[in-house]
């Protein structure tokens, strides 16, 4: 058996059209999560009772339904509740982004945590307005420890936005399932895939290493 | 309501200041004036204490039981159930804590602004004061301290006894009326211990509040109108620091013959 580059070559455009979709999807909802996690992560924090447990519950419930189930849940399942039907891009983003903030919640939660407390308490002594406090001296602190547990996340989300094609996106995989089926060269078409999204992934992983120097400004790295 | 009546210059007024951290008295009922221009030590054994003592005069640490007054005012540490009320109670705090400033063992200065963001901040976001009066303020108190030319360098390239004097000319950017010291110079090298003093024993020549948490005894009887010797939550001997040369507590003999030996 040999490699047919042939139809690598002949499949890549219509694979990467298919692959920007994907990251398009993956992105989408990072964003969302981010912004739902930064939610959960204060809700967590909270001093009240009602909060902390609104965030354990959000946590347990997104952490524990898998992503196939709640993308099906989203495209087919709220439509039948709700009446009004949601697109398939717009319904993978919201099942990815929902399952991330859970997933976001937790890494600025620990990032927060891993905050030296001295220094909410030197804004406290100084008698900083709460939320200076938390935006300008805790969260960009904390920031320092949420990169690269965010860079995982964010290649969750890439991994689980492959899966998009059950519920009718034409991402890359579709497209490498169909070509392969009408060719039978699953093989190629398969590990083409893989290796466009180890390179995205690698790719990711050193924009998150770019962003942490860029937070380090300042600081002097020991060794 | 300020319970200032002339002649009465109490600046903190403790009473029956308790504190427990669980099963752990920590505080066990003091009782503690400080006028105003005074320069009060704390001494004692760790564990006896001082700073929990004072930590509450900030509401850092909140007391179990007891009220601190300041400036005529008592400090309620936030703690309502309801948002709003919280809100409030923290805001009123935090105006109230601006006049009084802390120096830690540990600096706690702020690693990821510059020095001079460092004390601009505060001017900036709880003072309300303008992008160039705040830098011209923070330069001022910098220029004090011997950091201006340091203004736009990060707190890493900065020694241990530059990072506490950038600390302390931080908290004396907000002109408070009280200057908080808990063990100011218990982290720092030897060698760097002594520019720390310089600065505090200038302070104290100026007339401000002091409340010191310290080890150093040479210090605590060149500086200190009134020295208060604490061990297990409680006021064991206080008086002027020329008392102390000749305590009259066994207790406190022990424990500055355990601090000079």
């Amino acid at each position: 058996m040999s490699f047919d580059f042939d139809i690598v070559l002949r499949t890549l455009p219509a694979m990467l059209q298919g692959l920007v979709l994907t990251v398009e999807i993956a992105v989408w909802g990072f964003v969302v999560a981010v912004v739902l996690g930064l939610l959960v992560a204060v809700l967590g924090l909270a001093r009240y009772r009602t909060p902390r447990w609104i965030a354990s519950a959000w946590l347990a419930l997104m952490r524990g339904v898998p992503l196939l189930v709640f993308m099906y849940w989203v495209y087919y399942g709220l439509p039948q509740l709700t009446g009004a039907t949601i697109g398939s891009f717009a319904a993978a983003v919201v099942a990815l982004g929902l399952t991330g903030s859970a997933y976001m919640g937790e890494v600025f939660r620990a990032g927060l945590l891993a905050v030296d407390p001295g220094q909410q308490e030197a804004a406290d002594a100084l008698g900083l307005p709460r939320s200076t406090a938390f935006w300008r001296v805790v969260l960009p602190q904390a920031a320092r420890f949420m990169v690269a547990p965010s860079v995982n996340v964010f290649v969750g989300l890439l991994k689980g936005a492959t899966i998009v094609s059950v519920i009718g996106v034409a991402d890359m995989l579709y497209i490498a399932k169909k070509v392969s089926v009408q060719t039978f060269t699953p093989f190629e078409l398969y590990t083409t895939a893989g290796l466009i999204l180890v390179v995205i992934t690698v790719a990711v992983a050193l924009l998150g290493f770019v962003v942490e120097r860029r937070l380090d400004r300042g600081r002097v790295r020991h060794a | 309501m300020t319970a200032n009546t002339p002649g009465d210059d109490v600046l903190v007024r403790l009473r029956g200041i308790r504190k427990a951290f669980g099963a752990n008295v920590v505080l066990d009922g003091v009782d503690l004036d400080v006028r105003a221009g005074e320069v009060l030590v704390l001494l004692g054994p760790s564990g006896s204490g001082k700073s929990t003592l004072l930590r509450t005069v900030n509401m850092l640490t909140p007391p179990d039981a007891g009220t601190v007054e300041f400036d005529g005012e008592v400090l309620v540490p936030p703690a309502s159930r309801w948002p709003w009320a919280y809100r409030r109670q923290s805001a009123r705090l935090a105006r109230h804590r601006r006049e009084m400033g802390m120096v830690f063992q540990h600096f706690n200065v702020f690693p990821h602004m510059s020095v001079l963001r460092n004390i601009t901040l505060a001017l900036r976001s709880a003072q309300g004061l303008s992008k160039a009066d705040a830098e011209a303020v923070a330069l001022e108190r910098l220029r004090a301290v011997s950091l201006a030319e340091k203004a736009s360098a990060y707190p890493d390239s900065l020694s241990g006894g530059q990072k506490q004097r950038l600390a302390i000319a931080r908290a004396l950017a907000l002109a408070p009326k009280l200057m908080l010291f808990d063990e100011a110079t218990s982290a720092l090298d030897p060698e760097l211990v002594k520019g720390v003093l310089d600065e505090m024993r200038a302070l104290a020549g100026s007339g401000m509040t002091m409340i010191v948490v310290t080890h150093e005894i040479q210090f605590a009887k060149e500086v200190a109108d009134r020295v208060v010797f604490m061990e297990h939550g409680r006021i064991v001997e206080e008086g002027p620091a020329a008392q102390f040369d000749e305590p009259r507590e066994q207790r406190t003999r022990e424990f500055l013959r355990a601090l000079s030996s």
